[in-house]
């Protein structure tokens, strides 16, 4: 123990370690979105030439080597639209009633939470027969865009909830307090205060489930099937992008450079609806927030 | 528990509180109270940490309501009306006793709403009169010239002695026959202290007020009645209750007077 020690026992060397310590954080980092580039770049490379006004407007020819991929995004779109108009209401209306009005750690709360995290870890190939047997066959939707999107619903419920609960959860009491002394209902202060409050996590919350349900293949499989026709209501069977990703470079010889392109459309609606999403919560918020 | 044999305390009550017990599962933070808050008067609760003020004051807006597990027992009358009674409604009496809290509070949003939320689920449908009123209230408390420029922006900026005054002003907005204050200027520093001091000062006329303080010279300046809660056998009681310059001048209770001393406590 040789070493100059300073008063509070740190080495007298820390600057070494500090300076360490912040080339590995700073690797960690510069891995990370060297990783990220690297796919983006290579979906770029390879799918960039694929792309044009006649690809994303025309119907895919000779099981999807040729042609465009309309009737895929109506489809993709559809499904979104389903999975969402059911996850959000029925999520946020969860997440307030955990957070808010179930009894601070009363039975049934405790029991619907462990159903979510347990629901949350299950693979989506699961969730997959379960909309098969349930929406297809048992409520006779069949192999429909309906289906498709109430399966992927129930998928994205369990991770939206928890996050929204947690963020209802860090406003802070004084609010509900402040609300509630000065004769506000409490549905009218979790509409007028905490939701808005709350609404930048809302935003990360919806925008981890439109990731959820753009990502997912296994699912919709079973449940909105795979015809590549532009489908006519949400009763037909639809094909999402990412199983037209999954089929043209899996089953169709000479599919790729359209499962690129495909990617790239994928990737660029994704990095759209995160950026509307950010957008509109921001402007709402600002709005709610009060100039600054 | 000695009581004053002044008039004006027993005849017109605003409210009237007896008996009351307030238990948060086994800790017993008040037991029988028995209290009369005179009409139009500053009532100071003075008295040490844990001994149950705050508790106290949640009772009488029932805020005690949203902490699961408080039980509150005995009887508690506003304006002759026993307020724990099946029909009372909750909204209603929130609305005539309001309640300041030792932080400011104020909603996250701009200073405007802060007012305008609650007044407009009070009611006033009228956009020009809830303006009216607003103006009116942030008159009250000294604010408008401050921010009648910056009504729109976050009340979040405000300094917070600015910030506890909207949240008066917010309170009063919604004319309460009683304004509860617990602590309003602990949290602040001493010249916002003083102007919120001054403003409970304007207010005094108008406004029934019960108010916490630690400060002992501050429920000099203010009250007219004090109350004197202590911890006893682990439950706060009530010690002694009566005309200011008497508690002050002539306790009653030894407990009182080492504590008004400032040798205990
Ligand atoms: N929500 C609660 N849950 C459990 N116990 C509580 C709760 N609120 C208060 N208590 C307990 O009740 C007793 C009285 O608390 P109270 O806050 O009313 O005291 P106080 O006189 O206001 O104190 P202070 O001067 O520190 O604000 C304390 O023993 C406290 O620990
Ligand atoms: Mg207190």
């Amino acid at each position: 123990m040789t070493q100059n020690r300073s008063l509070a026992g740190i080495p007298a060397n820390s600057s070494a370690v500090e300076r360490m310590a912040t080339l590995v954080v700073w690797l960690g980092a510069a891995l990370v979105t060297a990783v990220f580039l690297w796919i983006i770049g290579d979906i770029l490379r390879h799918g960039m030439s694929g792309i044009s006004w006649a690809f994303l407007s025309s119907a895919p020819q000779r099981s999807g080597r040729a042609g465009g991929i309309l009737p895929v995004l109506v489809s993709t779109f559809w499904i979104l639209i389903v999975a969402l108009a059911v996850a959000v209401p029925v999520g946020t209306l969860t997440a307030v009633w955990l957070a808010d009005f179930a009894r601070r750690g009363g039975r049934l709360a405790m029991v619907v939470k462990a159903c979510l995290d347990v629901l949350a870890g299950v693979p989506s190939i699961v969730f997959g027969l379960f909309g098969n047997a349930v929406f297809c066959r048992y409520l006779g939707l069949g192999y429909s865009l309906l289906a498709g999107g109430l399966t992927l619903a129930c998928m994205v419920l369990p991770i939206l909830i928890r996050a929204l609960e947690a963020e209802f959860r860090a406003v802070p009491d004084d609010y509900r307090f402040a609300a509630t002394a000065l004769g506000m209902s409490r549905t009218r202060t979790v509409t007028a205060i905490l939701l808005p409050a709350a609404l930048p996590g809302l935003a990360v919350g919806l925008i981890l489930g439109v990731g959820r349900v753009l990502a997912e293949t296994a699912a919709l499989l079973f449940t909105s099937g795979y015809v590549d026709r532009m489908p006519r209501s949400l009763m037909d069977s639809g094909r999402s992008l990412s199983i037209h990703i999954y089929d043209l470079s899996m089953n169709v010889p000479g599919g790729e450079a359209n499962a690129y392109a495909t990617a790239v459309v994928l990737v660029g609606l994704l990095t759209l609806i995160n950026g509307a999403v950010l957008w509109l919560s921001d402007h709402v918020t600002r709005r709610f927030h009060g100039a600054i | 528990m000695i009581h004053e044999g002044s008039t004006k305390m027993d005849t017109d009550p605003v409210l009237d509180v007896r008996g009351l017990t307030v238990k948060y599962g086994d800790i017993v933070a008040l037991r029988d109270v028995s209290l009369a808050v005179p009409r139009g008067a500053v009532t100071a609760i003075i008295g040490p940490s844990g001994c149950g003020k705050s508790s106290f004051l949640s009772v009488l807006n029932r805020l005690t309501d949203m902490i699961p597990g408080c039980e509150v027992t005995g009887s508690v009358r506003l304006d002759g009306e026993p307020i724990h009674a099946e029909a009372q409604n909750l909204i209603a009496l929130r609305r005539r006793v309001g309640m300041i809290f030792q932080r400011p509070n104020p909603f996250p949003t701009s200073i405007r709403c802060n007012i305008d939320v609650p007044l407009r689920e009070s009611g006033v449908r009228r956009r020009s009169e809830r303006n009216d009123i607003i103006r009116d209230v942030l008159c009250d408390v000294g604010l408008w010239d401050e921010v009648k420029d910056r009504l729109e922006t976050s009340a979040q900026r405000l300094s917070g002695g600015q910030q506890q005054r909207l949240c008066i002003a917010r309170a009063l907005a919604l004319r309460p026959d009683v304004l509860l204050f617990d602590e309003p200027c602990s949290a602040l520093d001493p010249i916002s202290s003083g102007v919120v001091e001054d403003l409970i000062q304007k207010l005094r006329n108008r406004q029934t007020i019960v108010i916490v303080t630690h400060n002992l010279s501050q429920a000099r300046r203010l009250a007219d009645y004090v109350a004197m809660f202590w911890n006893q056998y682990g439950a706060g009681r009530l010690i002694e209750y009566g005309a200011a310059d008497r508690i002050f001048e002539q306790p009653v209770n030894h407990v009182t007077a080492s504590y008004v001393d400032g040798t205990v406590g």
